[in-house]
């Protein structure tokens, strides 16, 4: 449970590795989501987020992501952060149907769904959302009206998939550009170049990108809530 | 929403779903050459992960020495595969979402490979060419 006191900043993480919609569950089973979220949770401790979730396996029901998200937003306050990060399958967006979700242990939870749980976070607040799938960033559009400055770490394009293995060499880079060894690497001053760093060497077919809803939200550094004033 | 600065599109673009996988089940070393129309990561495959295999494949044509092993590449565009006569590598195309079917039966000793994590086939997949 989560204080309603202003938090400053928290973390939900979600690693759903466990999928029993019919659908879903015929695929493969996700293979790298608790390192990944152990590797996120690491990471943001480092960054100073001391409020954290983490949704895993069974654990990972839309009812409950809803819960933590919302939860989570009500708490950071104004100028606080929220890290939301999701690691499993995705489904990809269908033009005229639906954005496109994150595959939960439960069911799909909608970007859509999603973008209106952020809806509710001060517009002075920041939020960073992590995508390690497929299409990841695909949630991205969706965010479009989320007050907050939103800014999306996605392994992939919209267009592109991540494959199956048991770690995410996404997020092992996003840990070793941003907090390497728990410590602040110092050259990481905004997502503008942690974009740049992250897509740097990598092949045409699976290629991170970062895209955020206001273009000042490129020049703030990553995993910092707003400066108080 | 905004990449690197730029304005975007309050929808996603609706760019297509562009993936060749390609599987090379080497069983002796060898040299092979590789033509593609993109940058290319060549991966070894060992179980359920992987290990990046060189530098990145570079548009064009180029000759890559493999160890014997399983190795894996995906590329949005048709690619080639050149291999020396009598080389002992078998070379597919690998479908990359479960839902897919094979093109033609895995190798019996093949090593499992990765699917994406994602639900959905490819919009278009690329051709693959063998040549020996």
């Amino acid at each position: 449970m989560i204080s309603r006191a202003c938090l400053r900043a928290a973390a939900v993480h979600i690693g759903a590795d466990d999928l029993r919609h019919p659908r879903h569950a015929a695929w493969a089973r996700p293979l790298s989501c608790r390192v990944t979220v152990d590797r996120l949770f690491r990471l943001c401790q480092a960054a100073g987020v001391r409020a954290q979730q983490a949704l895993l396996g069974p654990d990972a029901t839309t009812a409950r992501a809803r819960t933590a998200i919302a939860d989570s937003v009500a708490g950071i306050g104004p100028g606080g952060l929220l890290v939301l990060s999701f690691s499993g399958h995705s489904e990809r967006p269908v033009p005229g149907e639906h954005d496109g979700g994150w595959c939960l242990h439960d069911q799909a939870l909608r970007h859509a769904e999603t973008a209106g749980l952020l809806a509710t976070a001060p517009a002075s607040a920041r939020i960073v959302v992590i995508a390690d799938t497929c299409y990841a960033a695909a949630c991205a559009a969706t965010f479009t009206g989320v007050p907050a400055a939103t800014v999306v770490l996605a392994a992939c394009a919209e267009n592109q998939a991540t494959l199956n293995y048991q770690r995410s060499e996404f997020v092992q880079k996003l840990e070793r550009l941003t907090y390497p060894g728990g410590k602040l690497n110092p050259d990481c001053a905004s997502y503008a170049w942690l974009r740049r760093e992250l897509r740097q060497d990598t092949p045409d077919v699976e290629r991170p990108d970062i895209r955020a809803n206001h273009p000042a939200a490129m020049r703030q550094r990553p995993f910092r809530p707003a400066p108080r004033r | 929403m905004v990449s690197a600065g730029q304005l975007m599109p309050g929808r996603w673009p609706a760019a297509a779903y562009t993936c060749l996988m390609v599987a090379l089940y080497v069983a002796e070393p060898a040299v092979v050459s590789l033509t593609v129309h993109d940058h290319v990561q060549l991966d070894r495959v060992t179980g359920t992960s992987a290990e990046r295999y060189g530098d990145l494949v570079p548009p064009g044509t180029t000759p890559v020495r493999l160890a014997a092993g399983t190795y894996l590449f995906r590329a949005t565009a048709d690619a080639q595969v050149q291999l020396d006569k009598g080389a002992a590598i078998e070379v597919t195309a690998v479908p990359l979402s479960d839902k897919d079917k094979w093109p033609d039966p895995p190798p019996a000793v093949a090593t499992p490979l990765p699917a994406a994590r994602g639900g959905g086939p490819p919009d278009y997949v690329p051709a693959l060419t063998v040549l020996r």
